[in-house]
């Protein structure tokens, strides 16, 4: 995997960002409002760019399910309790894979690469009722990066080898 | 019938007579998300709050589920089996069925291609 570019110099420092960075294929780049009225918009958004890399139906699904769970996390647990803020999605395509950088200004930390997940199975074996998502992003995603942007922001990095493609 | 209904979701309950069982039959259309599951979990406890144990969820207008909506319809499964009865899923698109497969939930909850098909589930 190529090494990161240096970050893009916006209204926050960020860690990671596609500008600028090699073997980018095609990049789609949009920052919409921290409430649920987006969401709709940054699935579609997700899954356009995910059917652009012409992945299959299930992948493309997978792809859009991981990027709204991370964004409604976001919302639900931080933006209508903290004060909202916008999210800014950045979707890249590469030859083997599809990556997403949500960027938030989150006052909440939400280190999705730690927190502990149970497994699909225990979700029906144990009667859990919380969780889910957490589950689903696991299993719909190759890997999961994230970075604390101090003092205030996530940056969430979901990668996606194509089928077949090398890991 | 009843209707509940948020912008990018509606939901229609009918009522079908299959084999002496009252069974509701919730009509869904839309997308199912944080947005808008407030209004689908009211419309997913409906029947059991009106004593309704046997329900059909219709997915086949739906075109996105949100993991709190598959939870939920865990939670009503299992209400509607405590109390004598189940639920069933029908028509779901390739796109989402494909993902209630994927996740597993085809194990605990019957999945049908048509609402017809559902019906005779119940005789």
């Amino acid at each position: 995997m190529p090494p990161n570019p240096p970050a893009a110099s916006t209204t926050q420092a960020t860690f990671w960002s596609f500008d600028g960075a090699p073997q980018v294929l095609q990049s789609y780049r949009a920052e919409f409002a921290g409430s649920r009225d987006s969401l709709k918009a940054i699935r579609d958004l997700a899954e356009s760019a995910a059917a652009h890399a012409h992945m299959g139906e299930i992948a493309v699904t997978e792809f859009e399910m991981a990027v709204d769970e991370i964004c409604a996390n976001i919302v639900e647990h931080s933006y209508e309790k903290h004060g909202s803020h916008t999210l800014l999605i950045e979707i890249a395509l590469f030859s083997n894979r599809i990556e997403c950088i949500v960027t938030d200004h989150s006052a909440v930390r939400f280190p999705i690469t730690t927190a502990p997940t149970h497994g699909l199975d225990s979700f029906f074996q144990e009667e859990r009722k919380r969780g889910l998502g957490l589950d689903i992003i696991r299993h719909s995603l190759d890997k999961v990066e994230h970075q604390w942007l101090s003092p205030q922001g996530n940056q969430t990095r979901l990668i996606k080898f194509y089928s077949g493609q090398q890991q | 019938m009843s209707t509940i209904s948020d912008n990018e979701l509606s939901v229609q309950s009918t009522t079908e007579v299959v084999a002496d069982k009252e069974v509701q039959v919730l009509h869904c259309r839309g997308d199912v998300d944080t947005k808008t599951f407030d209004s689908f979990q009211a419309a997913m406890l409906q029947p059991l709050e009106q004593q309704h144990c046997h329900i059909i969820v219709d997915m086949s207008g739906v075109t996105y589920i949100h993991s709190t909506g598959y939870g939920l319809l865990l939670t009503v499964q299992r209400q509607a089996q405590a109390a004598g009865g189940k639920l069933v899923v029908a028509g779901f698109s390739s796109k989402v069925g494909s993902i209630f497969q994927l996740l597993g939930f085809d194990r605990v909850i019957p999945s049908f291609p048509t609402v017809e098909e559902a019906l005779q589930s119940f005789r």
